[in-house]
């Protein structure tokens, strides 16, 4: 049964979604083609509680990183193309400011990069632990319940 | 090259110089095939054999993951391209360090959804066959244009620096580098080729550094001194340390340059091997945590290019290092045969012996790497998934795998020898262009985006390696003018030297239409995409937990 099915539905065949069964070496048989007609009903999808918000945390992250480093690297290219007079002034000695620019790119890219490194353990990796972990006990108890009462209809044919 | 790295030194220095290449290329690859054996996979088990059991620390994996990303026209072309280029070439050298910027921000989810190879993440929005065959096709695309260019230039290099100067030595030595290619490949698996990487790292990191040493010893540890005579010794000292409109014979206009560094920066880190990497981890912290050791090593290996680009152009002489290799890739040996004292001293021969160890364990890593990944694609994703539709045991798969190594490794083999000859340097931007354009956008959309199916996943694979090929085709790249594969004809119809200004985003619209006609297609009740079979919830629940992950 899938994870999110609930208890009940009958198990939903997903293709090969998740790559290869990790407990069987041998997949089962291929699926007959779909029968013509209009698509299947969608199953009904379980909202997994604080994905929303974990999503939203990892953009945030995400975004913060994307955004600092693409700008400095945009801003550096566009110099480059269009004032490459203003790149060439010297600094400090034949040091010029564009040798400086991409110095400081480098910077701050390894700069931001520990900093989201962190923080995403720090903000996101926690919340993540704890949302598989009740994904997993959710797991392990439907699969109880399951067996549960597939005993319970050996025993009810006595 | 190898009469001009051994310029100065007597015959006998040069004979003694090819003896200790030779002797320290025998030991280097007997001590290495020796451990591969002994650390390679002893069951066949396909965990073992495509991600060594995810037994690797996040430290060798980072350290791995930047021994993958550092290859040789990395190292050889990027030193080149400063040595010759100045500024332009610097800033290069950063597109390509940042560049695991954008690793970084892919590896955790890519981790968690993935499982071995781009196929598997691939079928997470889109089961099937067809995803599966366009992970293996994206795979080949970027993976045999990479292979030929490494094992092209690393029979020249190697060739000339065991003092071999004919065309027929050169392809001998193609052949040998990709025999041994192969072996690693095979008897080594992902924990083989990891341990060589690590290997290779540390070994080049060590010599690069002694060597950026010398070099800043001899300019009395002064970068002004240093720029000052490497703007001297490029021979266009007005314009060498600023941006200019001409980038070699790879890109010339602000666009084209503009485009050359977007493209690097997007797909030199996306490419399949990489990809492969980062699925060995253990988890999505732990490939993130990879990620950023990696992006400090090769922020650090970034630095010491930088300083022997420009040493090269100091002492040997940008019309020296263009009269061997018009792209510069002869410039980091040139410049190793010129410092301490060059090959008739021990202190100068102990250098050069060992640059040339590190460019031969660069190339020969890097090959295994790219062997195994595009060997891993066609055994999981086209032998035991679309074609066997899963029902393929492990120990066949393992040995389907090896089989495949052996075919791609021939292939690879084939190609290079026939290459020889022709300037084949821009194959190495052509498959970062269709990492870019065909791999990134399918790889983020997989991840990122709900509404992603399988026609659009096709149209964006498909739609973005065939763009970026044909264009880079017809571009001025390829033909028409001097440097380029065919110099004597010209088809170059297109403008475009960096056609990843196009393709890229070309592809990513190219994904959101299919997936638009995808949807609109099963609405009217064509069967073509099953994406309302696809528990979007569990789809995202894995990507952003690792929840269901290996």
């Amino acid at each position: 049964m899938h994870p999110t099915s609930h208890p009940g539905e009958p198990p939903y065949d997903y293709g090969d979604l998740s790559g290869w069964p990790p407990s069987a070496r041998l997949a089962p048989p291929p699926r007959p083609g779909p029968p013509p007609g209009p698509p299947p009903v969608p199953p009904q999808a379980t909202a997994t509680p604080g994905l929303d918000a974990l999503r939203r945390r990892v953009g945030r992250l995400d975004r913060a990183l994307i955004t600092v480093n693409a700008a400095s690297f945009a801003a550096l290219v566009l110099l480059a193309g269009a004032a490459p007079g203003l790149l060439a002034v010297d600094v400090v000695g034949q040091i010029n400011l564009g040798l400086l620019l991409c110095a400081a790119l480098g910077v701050v890219s390894l700069c931001t990069s520990i900093r989201y490194d962190r923080r995403y353990s720090r903000e996101v990796d926690p919340e993540a632990d704890r949302i598989r972990t009740r994904h997993e006990e959710r797991v392990a108890a439907t699969a109880t319940a399951a067996q549960e009462r597939a005993a319970g209809r050996r025993w009810s044919g006595w | 090259m190898n009469r001009l790295l051994l310029a100065d030194a007597p015959t006998a220095a040069g004979q003694s110089a090819h003896t200790a290449v030779l002797i320290s290329f025998l030991v280097f690859v007997c001590v290495t095939l020796l451990l591969c054996v002994m650390v390679g996979p002893d069951k066949d088990e396909v965990a073992d054999f495509y991600t060594a059991n995810r037994t690797l620390t996040p430290l060798q994996n980072g350290l791995a993951l930047s021994g993958d990303y550092i290859s040789a026209a990395t190292m050889l072309g990027t030193t080149g391209i400063i040595a010759l280029s100045g500024f332009n070439g610097i800033m290069l050298d950063v597109s390509t360090a940042l560049a695991l910027s954008t690793l970084l921000v892919l590896a955790g989810p890519l981790r968690n959804a993935g499982r071995y190879t781009l196929g598997d993440i691939f079928a997470l929005r889109a089961p099937g066959r067809a995803p599966r065959v366009a992970a293996s096709v994206a795979t080949l695309a970027v993976s045999v244009p990479f292979l030929v260019v490494q094992l092209s230039g690393a029979g020249a290099a190697t060739a000339m620096l065991l003092g071999l100067t004919s065309a027929g030595a050169q392809q001998i030595c193609i052949v040998l580098i990709g025999v041994l290619m192969v072996a690693y490949t095979l008897a080594g698996g992902m924990k083989g080729t990891s341990l060589m990487q690590i290997a290779k790292v540390v070994l080049t990191t060590v010599t690069l550094a002694i060597t950026t040493l010398c070099v800043l010893a001899r300019f009395h540890w002064s970068p002004s001194e240093l720029l000052s005579a490497a703007a001297q010794g490029s021979g266009h000292p007005a314009d060498y340390l600023r941006s200019t409109s001409q980038f070699g014979v790879t890109a010339s206009g602000p666009l084209n340059i503009a485009g050359l560094h977007l493209t690097v920066v997007l797909g030199a880190a996306c490419m399949p091997h990489m990809i492969m990497r980062i699925n060995a981890t253990s988890d999505g912290a732990t490939a993130r945590r990879s990620t950023r050791y990696a992006l400090g090593t090769v922020g650090v290996y970034s630095v010491l290019l930088a300083v022997l680009g420009l040493g090269a152009a100091a002492l040997v002489g940008g019309q020296a290092i263009s009269a061997v290799n018009p792209n510069g890739q002869a410039s980091l040996l040139l410049l190793a045969g010129t410092l301490a004292g060059g090959p008739s001293t021990t202190a100068g021969l102990s250098l050069t012996t060992a640059v040339a160890c590190t460019v031969f364990v660069t190339v020969l890593a890097v090959v295994a790497g790219i062997t195994l990944s595009a060997a891993a694609s066609l055994a999981h994703d086209v032998h035991a998934h679309a074609i066997r539709r899963g029902r393929l045991t492990e120990a066949k798969e393992v040995r389907t795998v090896r089989w495949a190594a052996l075919l791609f490794g021939i292939v690879g083999i084939l190609l290079a020898v026939e290459a020889q000859g022709y300037n084949v340097q821009f194959l190495s931007m052509l498959a970062v262009a269709v990492a870019a354009s065909a791999v990134l956008p399918a790889l983020v959309c997989s991840l990122f985006w709900r509404g992603y199916n399988r026609t659009g996943l096709l149209w964006s694979v498909y739609g973005g390696a065939a763009l970026t090929i044909g264009l880079q085709l017809i571009s001025p790249t390829v033909s028409g003018g001097p440097g380029t594969l065919f110099p004597t004809h010209d088809f170059a119809w297109s403008p475009l030297q960096s056609v990843g200004l196009v393709s890229i985003p070309a592809s990513f619209l190219l994904g959101w239409a299919g997936s638009m006609r995808g949807r609109r297609r099963a609405e009217a009740g064509h069967e073509v995409d099953p994406i309302d079979r696809i528990d979007q919830e569990a789809v995202e629940l894995r990507v952003l937990t690792g929840a269901d992950a290996d």
